[in-house]
């Protein structure tokens, strides 16, 4: 049996009472690649911002139901949402390297806010670099800006950003929606390799990119969980009528 | 010196609300608490920035008399400790240059001159270490 990591139990989310996400159940097995697929609108990043409890940073913003990560609900009371976000980490959709820190500080910095001592820290800063398939263009300019470098290596520094703290799941809003298609494809191979170490959920508006990269795939609309199967499933054979919709192109 | 707090506190409030909101959820999406991701990464992310504010409220602080005739009241003597009046430049030059006397007024204008080249000299340093800061970087990158 497949160990499960996430379990999302009758989840709805919103902004000042208007309901965006209803009552969304699903199940995320751990080391796999998760694709999270809808029109522009339908709650796919506010779903992602509820499992890393970045959705209350918004003003307005409600949360109802449980997350359980490890059977522990991260939306119980005592449950600091700092200690949540170390657990689940977060790419978005335009790189945002930090402004005025180099490369590995860059990476560094999680660590080094944590407290993490020097010695160790130049170890994890290339880990988390190789991991994210960009130490061999930045092992000889980690003192640059982080800003300096081009878009799709920026996308992959924050991608090193995120796994430096050594997260169990990491979040990916429409990652390469800004990038070249040679920087959008070394992304989707180095998240590929990335299963050994983390879980990953990954919003994409891209059906090729989610049938080339996930093992899963959950079909949203308008706030509800349509369709959530085998990737090659709803690809092929979808047993909703919707998803074939949405996928063929006939609408969204 | 306590005069410039207001406006500095202005001016830096200001400033990091430039920065875009994606890079603060970037540091909080990174488990960092929120007054660690605003005094280690959007601060460093705008501090030539801060240095420019800093050094337009030194100016324009040692330039600002009116508040000082309440508040440090005027003193043309040595003081013994912090309470009693003291004297500021910009008060002084006020006193002096309407006091008639050609050597007060003299020194009245050697008060501004002072004043000035103060402003000129706080500016020039920070513009040539900014100058050599940065400098130092560009070299680095191209090592
Ligand atoms: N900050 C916000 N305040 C109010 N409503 C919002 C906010 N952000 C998003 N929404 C609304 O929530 C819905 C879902 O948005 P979102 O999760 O971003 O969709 P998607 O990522 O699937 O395009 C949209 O209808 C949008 O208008
Ligand atoms: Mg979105």
């Amino acid at each position: 049996m497949e160990k499960l990591l996430v379990k999302v139990q009758n989840l709805s989310a919103g902004f000042f009472s208007t309901i965006v996400l209803k009552e969304i159940n699903l199940e995320i097995p751990a080391h796999k690649v998760v694709a999270l697929i809808g029109p522009s609108g339908c709650g796919k990043s506010t779903f992602l911002r509820c499992l890393n409890r970045m959705h209350e940073e918004v003003p307005g913003a409600e949360v109802k139901g449980q997350i359980l990560l490890e059977d522990q609900n991260i939306y119980d009371k005592f449950i600091d949402p700092v200690l949540v976000r170390r657990k689940v980490g977060m790419v978005f959709q335009k790189p945002n390297p930090f402004p005025g820190l180099s490369i590995f500080d860059n990476v560094a910095v999680g660590l080094k806010l944590m407290g993490v001592k020097k010695k160790v820290l130049y170890e994890r800063v290339e880990t988390s670099l190789k991991q994210a398939a960009l130490w061999d263009e930045v092992k000889d300019i980690l003192k640059r800006q982080g800003t300096s470098l081009s878009g799709g290596q920026q996308q992959r520094l924050c991608i090193a950003r995120a796994l430096a703290i050594n997260p169990s799941v990491v979040l990916m809003d429409e990652p390469t929606s800004a990038l070249d298609p040679i920087s959008t494809s070394r992304i989707e191979n180095l998240i590929r390799r990335l299963k050994e170490q983390v879980t990953v959920i990954i919003v994409t508006h891209n059906m090729q990119q989610a049938s080339r990269i996930s093992d899963k795939t959950a079909f949203l609309l308008s706030g509800e969980l349509v369709e959530y199967e085998k990737t090659s499933k709803i690809f092929t054979n979808p047993s909703e009528r919707k998803t074939e919709a949405y996928i063929t192109g006939r609408f969204g | 010196m306590l005069i410039m707090l207001p406006v500095v506190a202005r001016g830096t409030e200001e400033i990091l609300k430039m920065v875009p909101n994606h890079i603060r959820e970037a540091g909080l999406a990174l488990g960092i608490p929120r007054w660690k991701v605003i005094l280690y990464i959007l601060i460093p992310g705008v501090a030539s920035m801060l240095v420019t504010v800093l050094m337009l409220s030194i100016a324009r602080i040692a330039g600002e008399t009116a508040p000082l005739l309440f508040t440090s009241l005027g003193n043309q003597y040595h003081i013994r400790n912090l309470n009693e009046p003291i004297a500021t430049l910009p008060v002084q030059i006020y006193e002096f240059s309407k006091s008639g006397f050609e050597q007060m007024e003299n020194q009245a204008w050697a008060g501004a001159m002072v004043l000035v080249l103060f402003i000129f000299f706080i500016n020039f340093f920070t513009r040539i270490s900014l100058f050599f800061y940065k400098k130092d970087r560009v070299k680095k990158k191209f090592k």
